[in-house]
């Protein structure tokens, strides 16, 4: 108990200062207002695209032996 | 006996995929300052344009980090299935794959086709584009001659077996 309290200590104490980054100072809120215009969502896609297609290659993959095994049963 | 090599692979490949977009990260976009992922819709030249780079690159963090838990899942499923050879170049040819197709795709379709970014922007960029796109195309050769001869040993022993 005594462990897990301290662990919760750190962490506030790590979150706190965190907070102390000025996440409220104007450049900040420029950058979040900036970022997260009407054009998020197409960025958001855009740069998720060759992941999305890198998944798509590793699904394909992961079939590789499925057949043969159905074949084999 | 036919084993399902490919849940190995796929593993694997993932695995590759996500630490091959964090080394590209962390070399790149951050200790290096090249590569920034809006780089060419937004230039980094001021703090807010920086920092708005900084943004997109965290989440391209992210979506690395979702391949890199989801490859980790696929192993563990993988480590407790009798039906899959556990064979190390499977493993490390599917991670010398993944990061290879890493590279190979996000620089075509970044680079190439939408033009998001580029890997060291200013001249001779279409250089260190070319270059990056060969880097990956020879880690997915490696990967693919590490993965078949994984498959070689494997049947060898296969076919050895009493």
């Amino acid at each position: 108990m005594a462990a897990a309290l301290r662990w919760v200590c750190l962490f506030t104490l790590i979150a706190t200062s965190e907070a102390l980054a000025c996440p409220d100072c104007p450049t900040a809120q420029l950058v979040q207002t900036s970022v997260f215009d009407h054009r998020f969502a197409s960025h958001l896609f855009l740069i998720s695209l060759p992941l999305l297609v890198l998944g798509v290659i590793s699904g394909l993959l992961y079939r590789i032996g499925i057949d043969e095994r159905r074949g084999a049963r | 006996m036919s084993g399902h090599r490919g849940a190995l692979i796929a593993a694997g490949t993932l695995l590759g995929i996500g630490l091959g977009g964090f080394l590209d990260g962390i070399l790149l976009h951050q200790i290096l300052q090249w590569h920034n992922m809006l780089s060419s819709v937004v230039p980094p030249i001021d703090v807010v344009s920086i920092k708005y780079n900084m943004v997109w690159d965290g989440l391209f963090h992210a979506f690395t980090w979702v391949m890199t838990v989801i490859g980790l899942g696929l192993l563990w499923r993988a480590s407790k299935s009798p039906e899959v050879e556990r064979s190390t170049r499977t493993f490390l040819g599917s991670l010398c794959l993944g990061w290879g197709l890493f590279n190979f795709v996000e620089g075509l379709i970044d680079h190439q086709l939408l033009g998001l970014h580029h890997v060291h922007p200013g001249e001779n960029q279409l250089g260190w584009d070319v270059g990056f796109l060969v880097f990956g195309a020879l880690l997915i050769l490696l990967g693919a001659m590490l993965i078949s001869s994984g498959v070689g040993l494997w049947w060898r022993r296969w076919a050895d077996a009493p």
